[in-house]
């Protein structure tokens, strides 16, 4: 057979390698296994990537233009493409782009073969539990104040007293990148009919290949980068206190300590509390819920909040850290704000053109007094704010926000667009906010319209919990105790006690508590204390460690301690914690398990800011962790 | 292709064997050249093009123009990387499955390809067009049109033969696969405010993007 150029030699249909061939539901439930990519492939991969995240992002400012001012719904679901989402969501459960996978696998790679490329050098020293020098609970707390929210109004620190602007809101933290996404029926925000701008043009100006969406947090001031030399993760699990490191195990593997492994193995119980969270019921769930936080209960609140999280495909979700909690003035997010970037290097200066807003929700009878203000995330201290304009819905701002900052930083920068409701007699109001990844920005791009989004409902204040773990934490970052070591960066976790244990039935329970650190729930790096017998008020005092992380992956991870009732049969989950930042997503995948409440998103955060000291946590066992998957 | 000036983001996706021609028939589409070398693509890689949907009313005359965004993603035929490209299928509104007219081996598989798109795509049934590329070698050919032209029946799809290298066919290929998509939106939503269509392109190419190609119902040869 004559053939031209490359011959196509393929026939290999039955190749086991092919994850998909076989079943209904051809999605591969989790992320894909690229490791059979080079380095330059991932590369060039990347560079695609991150020009369908811009994309994607031109058309969710195009899509949601489209549903402020079009009516008919039959136009609408064609010109948004919803006519494809519907058909599309009806066979693929999970809404992840092909894109948002690939990415998210890519990401998983990097992280694993540990390829952060700086080395820290930190003199702080390693302090084992016996020291507990650091991080008392008043500490910790005081901390994650400075970055967390609140239930409870506080005074803004930054805030000139006298301008009594008592936003809800705190400084955010960035939130790790998800790629904002088109139209799905999720789409929330309603913008008034409004010229469209925003290039198509598709990003190509920035040479780095970057496109883990942690990358930016590295830039933060974590202290500790490290280098990792080995491949996967190294579980350490030792009793009690303090001990040398220096079991290395490649891969991922843990290492049982006597206690643990002299007590009967595999019998744990899958818990199953909740039925399946369905991510379509989110929208609703997610307006009814920012219209009236305070109604309903606790337990469907929380799902709801979680399931909004892992349903709604933006990024400015996943920073939102804001509690409006309790705020009957909360109201529902719509609008869109119309800025443009530029970026003047002679100045070394950002100026973000703040051009107006359109289609705002109505904040008090039908009117606002509407102002914008931005963040350069992660720099807390950098609000800027325009002019509060009085009873508009329509706000035209024409004001230039400045920041100077280095052009080599942008990259690793976020800017933060929030949209508030200036209320003279009371607090601020949210009215939306847009989140922009300054990595894939279209610096030549036209002034763009992107659609105002809400922020994540907030979690229960009143969750009901069957006790409370005391716990310290601590991370060592790679290189900071000298000498190289430890090779990688080590997360501690020094699980001290559970208190006030509810019991199941009558009396007294026999428990344990269970350690992994999300998104590797294999039973492999799971870790358990001993079981403590007949007690309410459980002493473990044990402590465990997972290596392999860098400071970028742990704002992608989530520490789930469970404590269980252990019995002959079976063991069953009777609550837990979820320490993580709660972003409802991990490398760019929505995940249901980022579900931390505020007080557990603070101690993650303390974490993160005080490395290699233990950070103390005294938290509700919940009883409402969302599912897994 | 600086705004996003356009009333349609419409996504294809070219697959096909490895060399039969995919990158180079959207390269054609987008940009109209063609380079005769052969540079595998890496996983996955998308080219755009702007595109008008002209409508034409039941008594033929010709409405106002739909501005459409064409997304074209572009796979690796090669084995390797098969998990990665089959993760984009389910994001594609409409397929354009290449064979190579001079490789054989190439139309066999395209009753696979057909099965991983029924299995992967975001429906049962989507929109594919088929198309024999390489039409120019003419002297090497290995599949018979009727051959090909009676698996796109047996199929229900539209067969194109086609030329990279000269340009044959490529937007009468991809403009009749815009059509079907156009026309199963107009199902969706149970109403025929965009009738009949005709579409002209316009973006890279100079000249011969501005042909009107009349519908031409299922086959455009």
């Amino acid at each position: 057979m004559p053939q031209r150029g490359h011959p196509s030699q393929e026939g290999l249909w039955a190749l086991p390698s092919l994850p998909m061939e076989h079943g209904p539901e051809p999605e591969a439930e989790g992320l894909l296994d690229l490791s059979f990519l080079t380095e330059e492939e991932q590369a060039a991969i990347a560079e695609v990537l991150k020009r369908d995240a811009h994309l994607r992002q031109l058309e969710e400012g195009r899509v949601s233009k489209l549903r402020a001012s079009l009516v008919d719904p039959g136009q609408l679901k064609i010109l948004t493409g919803d006519w494809f989402q519907e058909a599309r969501s009806q066979r693929h459960h999970h809404a992840h782009f092909g894109s948002d996978l690939v990415r998210a696998s890519i990401r998983r790679k990097k992280s694993s073969r540990g390829t952060l490329p700086e080395k820290g050098a930190h003199g702080a020293s390693h302090l084992g539990p016996g020291d507990q020098a650091v991080g008392s609970d008043g500490e910790a707390e005081a901390a994650g104040k400075e970055n967390e929210e609140e239930p409870e109004p506080r005074p803004p620190i930054d805030e000139a007293p006298q301008e009594r602007l008592q936003e809800t809101e705190g400084p955010d933290f960035p939130p790790p990148y998800v790629p904002l996404k088109a139209s799905d029926q999720e789409e929330e925000p309603q913008a008034q009919e409004a010229p469209g701008h925003g290039g198509v043009q598709v990003c190509e100006e920035k040479a780095d290949q970057e496109l883990e969406p942690a990358s930016r947090v590295e830039k933060e001031p974590l202290p500790a980068p490290d280098q990792v030399g080995g491949s996967g993760l190294r579980l350490l699990s030792r009793p009690g206190a303090d001990s040398g490191r220096g079991v290395l195990l490649p891969g991922l593997r843990a290492i049982c300590d006597p206690v643990r492994s002299g007590e009967g193995k595999g019998k744990r119980g899958r818990p199953c509390h909740f039925s399946p969270l369905r991510t379509k019921a989110a929208p609703k769930i997610l307006e009814n819920g920012e219209e009236a936080p305070g109604s309903g209960p606790a337990l469907d609140r929380m799902l709801s909040s979680s399931s909004s999280v892992s349903s709604l495909n933006s990024s400015t979700l996943s920073g939102s850290l804001v509690s409006l909690s309790g705020e009957a003035e909360a109201v529902p997010v719509r609008g869109s704000v119309h800025f443009a970037l530029h970026y003047e290097p002679g100045a070394a200066e950002l100026r973000v053109h703040v051009i107006q807003c359109q289609g705002l929700a109505a904040a008090r009878r039908r009117r606002s007094d509407p102002y914008v203000k931005s963040y350069l995330l992660p720099d807390k201290q950098s609000k800027r704010k325009t002019a509060v304009k009085k009873r508009n819905l329509n706000p035209v701002f024409n004001e230039t926000l400045r920041y100077c900052v280095p052009q080599a930083e942008l990259p690793g920068r976020v800017l933060s667009l929030s949209v508030w409701h200036r209320e003279s007699l009371g607090r601020n109001i949210f009215l939306g906010e847009v989140e922009v990844p300054l990595d894939t920005w279209n610096w030549d791009s036209e002034p763009t319209w992107l659609p105002l989004q809400p922020r994540v409902p907030p979690s229960p204040d009143e969750l009901s919990s069957r006790g409370l773990l005391s716990l310290s934490l601590k991370y060592v970052p790679a290189g900071s105790e000298g000498a190289g070591l430890p090779p990688s960066g080590e997360l501690h976790f020094w699980v001290k006690e559970a208190q006030d244990l509810i019991p199941l039935r009558s009396g007294s329970l026999d428990t344990y508590v269970q350690c992994s650190v999300l998104p590797d729930d294999s039973r492999a790096s799971r870790q358990r204390t001993r079981v403590v017998r007949r007690s309410l008020s459980p002493v473990f005092n044990h402590t465990m460690v997972y290596d392999g992380f860098g400071p970028a992956d742990l704002r992608q991870a989530c520490a789930e301690l469970s404590l269980w009732d252990h019995g002959a049969l079976a063991s069953r989950q009777l609550g837990g914690t979820r320490l993580s930042l709660g972003t409802g997503s991990s490398y760019g995948l929505e995940v249901p398990w980022m579900d931390s409440t505020p007080e557990e998103k603070r101690l993650w955060q303390t974490l993160l800011e005080q490395p290699c000291e233990w950070v103390d946590g005294r938290l509700p066992l919940r009883t409402n962790l969302a599912p897994r998957t | 292709m600086s705004d996003g000036d356009y009333d349609y983001l419409i996504k294809f996706l070219a697959l096909g064997d490895s060399g039969v021609g995919k990158t180079s028939v959207l390269y054609q589409y987008t940009d109209g050249k063609f380079n005769s070398k052969f540079i595998t693509t890496v996983g996955i890689d998308f080219r755009e093009k702007r595109v008008v949907y002209r409508a034409n009313g039941p008594d033929g005359a010709i409405g106002r123009g739909q501005r459409i965004h064409l997304q074209l993603w572009d796979t690796a035929g090669q084995e390797r990387f098969r998990s990665l490209t089959t993760a984009f299928f389910r994001d594609a509104m409409g397929f354009l499955l290449l064979f190579d007219l001079t490789n054989e081996q190439s139309f066999l598989n395209v009753r696979n390809w057909i099965s991983q798109l029924q299995m992967h795509a975001y429906c049962e049934n989507p929109d594919i067009v088929l198309c024999g590329n390489k039409s120019d070698l003419e002297d090497q050919r290995a599949v018979k049109e009727e051959e090909a032209r009676g698996l796109a029946e047996k199929y229900g799809i539209p067969y194109f033969e086609t030329s990279a290298a000269n340009g044959t066919n490529i937007s009468q290929a991809i403009e009749m696969l815009l059509d079907l998509i156009m026309k199963r939106m107009e199902r969706c939503v149970d109403k025929s405010w965009i009738p009949e269509g005709v579409v002209r392109s316009n973006g890279h190419t100079s000249t011969d993007q501005l042909n009107e190609v009349k519908d031409k119902g299922a086959c455009g040869c």
